[in-house]
């Protein structure tokens, strides 16, 4: 295991330096900070003056060897807009996504593994038509509406919960986390609920889907047969085997929450990562986005590594070592 | 099975109902003396207020720091922490400080932190939008505790609304102070009505009313500033109570919040012009080429295709019909109320055959083949805007195709992406606004040929070139006497117009929203302000 946890490094390592020269050449390629920042009144001997100072005048593997020399120094660069170090403006954006995503991600699963598991159980009630057909509406509503939705029908309309924004903080460990206070979790539940929706009609489908395909089996029967009690069959022996294609998606999920939530954290002014790193593109911020991708890819890595060892305890045949061939 | 239907219902609606004993605080009501929240739409990206000068920071800095003079709703000249001022001779202006204006920790306002400031402003390392603009042709002197000089290297008309754009910050907390000293509050040290609370960025700031406060004392005790990017979040936001003053309402909203009767819009003309510019430089201009593709002597060099141009595209349609009321039709280089702004220039009526026959008689009766480029991300509508004024030029027999493009990309061509780095556009779409709320900004950095030594015509990108209109340009920019330097630019102001050096399309209308029992009487330079906000009745 330790030996594969390694490799996984090594791999995330490899892309992260892969990425790090793609960014490179296509900021290049795309124009530069300075055009698109400028006061209107510069002359053209300020332009020059601030194209030097951040040596965008250089060849681009001068500018990529300056960046792999701060690299060693655990420097990422300064951010272009923010004035601040860049991992440090990451970090401070960074609880918000994460604990946005882990609500987000908690819902969808409280939402689609029972709905799924009714839907699988009893495929021709009408309560599991229902469910399914509304599953096709978490799939196709696009999240940029029903987020409107939410806050016309929540907010303005009824009142009951915040247009937007993260609410009060409470400091625990040293970062501002809003779940633990009550006006933090009103301000998370309709985005969370919002980024919920799609991931929970997907998650519902998968399990129904699972149970479908476990329950007419052998095992099933048998367990039925030794007479264990319903619950115990449907909790133990059909769920766990159900779970594992759904933990796989609910692992890739969260890492795409965590790295694209944008349209959601935009709509409820929710100050996470996905907006920092649209703005940051739209700014030509290269610091911001490299830092910012290097972070996803060794998230991305860390929660591929955290679904195998899942698996291992869902399913005592998959062995650690050979899932790292799959 | 145990897991049935009646099972799953009820814990369904245990959790439905968990979810609606959530309830937000109340709607927050304004009160004199009271909390006022305002929602921003767009980010303040640093609390240094020498950072980059855009104008979210400097909506944001204007609450914590004064300027040595300040601007009014219309951009006229205010006493700031300078009581007074007069110009001594050409070269220099003499400021008189005044008494009793303290910083947030107490101390005086004094000639050594003016001189602090403006050294620091022009020299903030990694700031792009940054003061040098303003500040680098002055050296300044102390004269006595109480006066402060400046020289400049040529006789300087506007050196007062130059150094209003510069904050004041203390000498003895700003030099030591480190960059993210101003994001932690440590070193936001000002003397303006506000006083630093929190910077949570992306998330809000908080400000407290400073007492000590030399000037009017603001209605508002603490202000809060909360992003909302979007649009139709923020306006969410302002009908649900949970703020009271939003910016930036989007053009399709100003219609339905125009009729709800707890809410009220403020308006205020930007002194900003988006206009079209052409490539007058270039004797062969890529993009306008015959309708086979073949190269043609550059158009736009022709007096006569631009008036066409210019006949042909209905502005009014364009500030009524896709702007929906947040811009106005552009007659000249700035809207009235502006120092420089002629009343004798008239908005033209549109008329496509005119132009049709105009562009016959410049020697193209079939047209030509054109490419208009534009940002699509930049300005309010601004894809839908390239598109309108497209079809208006199909009109009168121009092929033309429209480029949108995201900012980040466009500046750079628009600047340098053509062959040798020069602008590499033939006709395009770009805004203008100047920080010093006059004209001569406009006039200096885009109508004035592009000259590299001097810098002027930095943003000439189309290389508009009138020596005649230099001269004016020039004269006007030394001519200290007020009355006749508006003379000089009103004069350069009908040149350019007449002369079509662009064509300016319309200028944007900032509109915000409000509750109905707060009054606003708008700005011209874009700014929000809680200053500016006021208890009705």
């Amino acid at each position: 295991m330790f030996a594969s946890i390694l490799q996984r490094i090594g791999q995330a390592v490899f892309v992260m330096f892969c990425m790090t020269v793609v960014v490179f050449i296509g900021m290049n390629l795309i124009g530069n900070p300075i055009d698109l920042l400028i006061s209107p009144s510069a002359t053209p001997a300020e332009r020059a003056r601030l194209i030097a100072e951040f040596g965008l005048d250089q060849p681009i593997w001068v500018q990529y060897w300056r960046f792999l020399v701060g690299l060693v120094h655990l420097d990422l660069g300064t951010s272009y807009i923010f004035n601040e170090p860049a991992l440090r403006v990451i970090m401070q954006r960074f609880p918000a996504t994460i604990e946005l995503a882990l609500a987000a991600t908690f819902l969808s699963v409280l939402i689609g593994v029972p709905l799924g598991l009714y839907a699988g159980l009893r495929p021709y009630a009408p309560l599991s038509r229902f469910i399914m057909t509304g599953s096709i509406l978490g799939f196709s509503l696009p999240t940029f509406w029903v987020g409107m939705m939410f806050i016309l029908v929540f907010s303005v309309q009824l009142g009951w919960l915040p247009s937007g924004g993260r609410g009060d903080t409470v400091t625990l460990l040293g970062v501002k986390w809003s779940f633990l206070t009550w006006d933090g979790l009103s301000h998370m539940l309709l985005p969370a609920l919002n980024l919920a929706l799609f991931k929970a009609s997907l998650i519902l489908r998968l399990t129904r889907a699972g149970v479908a395909e476990v329950l007419p089996q052998d095992y099933v029967r048998l367990a039925h047969a030794k007479g264990l009690s319903a619950r115990r069959v449907v909790f133990v022996h059909v769920l766990k085997n159900v779970m594992i294609p759904v933990v796989t998606v609910v692992g890739l999920e969260f890492g795409s929450v965590i790295a694209f939530s944008v349209v959601t954290e935009t709509i409820f002014a929710w100050p996470g990562m996905g907006k920092l790193i649209i703005d940051s593109i739209n700014n030509l911020d290269r610091p911001i986005i490299v830092a910012y991708l290097m972070i996803i890819v060794l998230l991305f890595v860390t929660i591929n590594l955290v679904v195998d060892i899942l698996y291992t305890v869902l399913d005592p045949r998959v062995q650690f070592s050979k899932a790292r061939t799959r | 099975m145990e897991l049935d239907r009646r099972h799953f219902l009820s814990g369904l609606g245990m959790l439905l109902g968990a979810g609606s004993l959530l309830r937000s605080a109340p709607a927050y009501a304004v009160e004199l003396d009271g909390t006022l929240i305002i929602g921003m739409s767009t980010e303040s990206s640093s609390m240094d207020p020498h950072w980059h000068i855009q104008t979210a920071n400097s909506s944001v800095s204007q609450h914590l720091f004064d300027r040595i003079v300040h601007m009014d709703a219309s951009q006229n000249e205010v006493p700031g922490l300078a009581e007074s001022w007069r110009n001594v001779d050409g070269n220099t202006w003499e400021f008189t400080l005044r008494e009793g204006a303290t910083f947030h920790n107490g101390d005086p306002v004094t000639v050594e932190d003016l001189i602090f400031s403006y050294a620091r402003a022009s020299d903030v390392p990694g700031a792009i939008f940054n003061l040098r603009a303003y500040l680098g042709d002055k050296t300044f002197e102390k004269v006595d505790d109480r006066t402060l000089r400046v020289i400049t290297e040529q006789p300087n008309p506007i050196v007062p609304r130059e150094l209003a754009t510069t904050a004041i910050i203390s000498k003895k907390v700003g030099e030591t102070a480190l960059p993210e000293d101003y994001n932690s509050g440590k070193a936001c040290i000002g003397s303006g009505p506000y006083k630093f609370v929190e910077y949570v960025p992306g998330q809000v700031i908080q400000v407290e009313r400073h007492d000590g406060y030399w000037g009017e004392k603001p209605q508002w005790s603490r202000v809060v500033f909360r992003p909302i990017p979007t649009g139709g979040s923020r306006v969410a936001a302002l009908q649900s109570g949970d703020v009271n003053v939003i910016d930036s309402v989007p053009p399709s909203d100003v219609e339905h919040l125009e009729k709800d009767a707890k809410l009220r819009l403020g308006r205020g003309t930007a002194n900003r012009m988006i206009f079209l510019s052409f490539d007058q430089g270039r004797d062969v201009s890529p993009y306008a080429t015959a309708k086979d593709g073949s190269a043609i002597p550059n158009p736009f060099k022709n007096h006569l295709v631009r008036d066409a141009f210019d006949l042909a595209i209905d502005k009014k349609a364009i500030a009524e019909r896709i702007l929906s009321g947040n811009g106005a039709p552009a007659e000249q280089l700035v809207p009235a109320g502006i120092f420089g702004h002629n009343p004798e220039i008239a908005l033209r009526d549109a008329d496509a055959a005119k132009a049709k026959a105009m562009l016959e008689e410049a020697g193209y009766p079939d047209g030509f083949k054109l490419t208009l480029h534009g940002p699509n991300d930049r300005f309010i509508r601004d894809s839908a805007v390239l598109q309108a004024v497209a079809q208006m030029l199909a009109r009168i027999g121009i092929a033309i195709e429209v480029d949108a493009m995201p900012a980040n990309i466009f500046y750079k061509r628009a600047a340098s992406g053509g062959e040798g780095g020069v602008p590499e556009f033939s006709f395009f779409l770009v805004g203008y606004g100047a920080a010093t709320g006059e004209v001569s900004g406009v006039l200096r950095n885009l109508i004035h040929s592009y000259d590299d030594a001097s810098g002027f015509g930095s943003n000439n990108r189309g290389r508009y070139s009138n020596p005649d209109l230099d001269a004016l340009i020039e004269e006007g920019m030394a001519t200290v006497d007020d009355a006749k330097r508006e003379e000089i630019y009103r004069k350069c102001c009908a040149m350019a117009v007449a002369d079509l050096a662009v064509i300016p399309l319309y200028y944007p209308i900032s509109v915000w929203g409000m509750q109905s029992d707060i009054q606003f009487e708008g700005r011209s330079d874009e700014r929000t302000l809680a200053m500016d906000f006021h208890l009705a009745g």
